[in-house]
């Protein structure tokens, strides 16, 4: 049976989950997503505001690295996302995944591991260090997205590959805001 | 010179860039897709500006968020003023963060130590 996101989003979407959400995405869902997202933070806990916030802020990031990297899915569909958000007192997380092809993969993982094994200094250094000499493209921060959620967060990004065929994943990742 | 007027939105901040009083101010939400296409224009408006720069020039910066892509355009904008400073004039920039909003404080202490431009760190009440 071919990988549909829409089933793996519903089997994998927390009880909790304020938003989800699959399809394809353009600067306008992204907005509504986004504006969507936080109404509904803002009524499940209006007195965490620090809370909301980077969850709100990780969203955005997190749906815009889609938006400018995903791959085009088998149909040749682009920017197909599946994203579920779930939210609590405590904490928040976020599921967000995409199509990629096979060849980028090992950039990706290397990209997270790297980040992953950074201290908060360290990930404040490097953020400094791309934000002040690498020059961005129109397509996004330079790499800073990822590390940019990885500090706010001050959690370890969870990654997963399921294969689609020899050339094509679904890339999903895990983000825990607490 | 023309004031530079840019209304928000949902994903675009304010922006109002007065070159009669000097006085510069960017407020709201940056977090657009392309946010070098959206930051060109205020770039372009510095440029012309710092031929002829006010004695004080005051900047605000008052974002509620902004993501990554926007970061390293307001960067830009800030190398503007080094570039003001650097010809002799004063800049000041406010940098405004809401009273619980430690990342925006600290993203605003990564920018002064990048620039070499007097930065002033305002905390607001939400």
């Amino acid at each position: 049976m071919p990988f549909d996101p829409k089933n793996w989003l519903a089997s994998n979407t927390p009880v909790n989950s304020i938003v989800s959400f699959t399809g394809q995405i353009d600067s306008d869902t992204i907005t509504r997503l986004v504006e969507e997202s936080e109404q509904k933070i803002i009524d499940s806990n209006p007195e965490n505001t620090k809370l909301c916030k980077v969850t709100i802020h990780v969203l955005v990031e997190a749906l815009q690295n889609v938006f400018h990297h995903s791959d085009n899915d088998e149909s040749g569909n682009n920017r197909i996302v599946c994203l579920s958000l779930a939210f609590e007192n405590t904490g928040a997380s976020l599921t967000i995944g995409n199509y990629i092809t096979a060849d980028k993969i090992q950039i990706v993982k290397d990209r997270i591991d790297q980040i992953n094994a950074l201290s908060k200094d360290e990930l404040k250094k490097l953020s400094k260090l791309i934000l002040s000499n690498q020059e961005f493209s129109e397509k996004g921060g330079g790499g800073l997205g990822l590390i940019d959620i990885a500090r706010k967060t001050g959690t370890k990004l969870v990654y997963n590959f399921v294969p689609i065929n020899e050339n094509l994943y679904f890339y999903i990742l895990k983000i825990t805001i607490v | 010179m023309k004031t530079l007027t840019i209304e928000g939105t949902p994903k675009t901040p304010m922006v109002k860039f007065d070159g009669e009083t000097g006085k510069i101010e960017i407020k709201g939400r940056s977090i657009p897709e392309n946010s070098i296409e959206f930051y060109k224009p205020l770039v372009e408006w510095l440029d012309e500006y710092g031929k002829g720069p006010q004695k004080l020039t005051d900047v605000h910066v008052q974002l509620e968020y902004f993501n990554t892509s926007s970061s390293k355009c307001i960067l830009d904008v800030f190398k503007k003023f080094e570039t003001i400073v650097k010809a002799g004039h004063e800049v000041i920039i406010n940098w405004y963060y809401e009273e619980d909003d430690e990342d925006m404080l600290e993203a605003g202490e990564d920018y002064q130590s990048i620039v070499k431009v007097p930065f002033k760190m305002i905390e607001v009440e939400e």
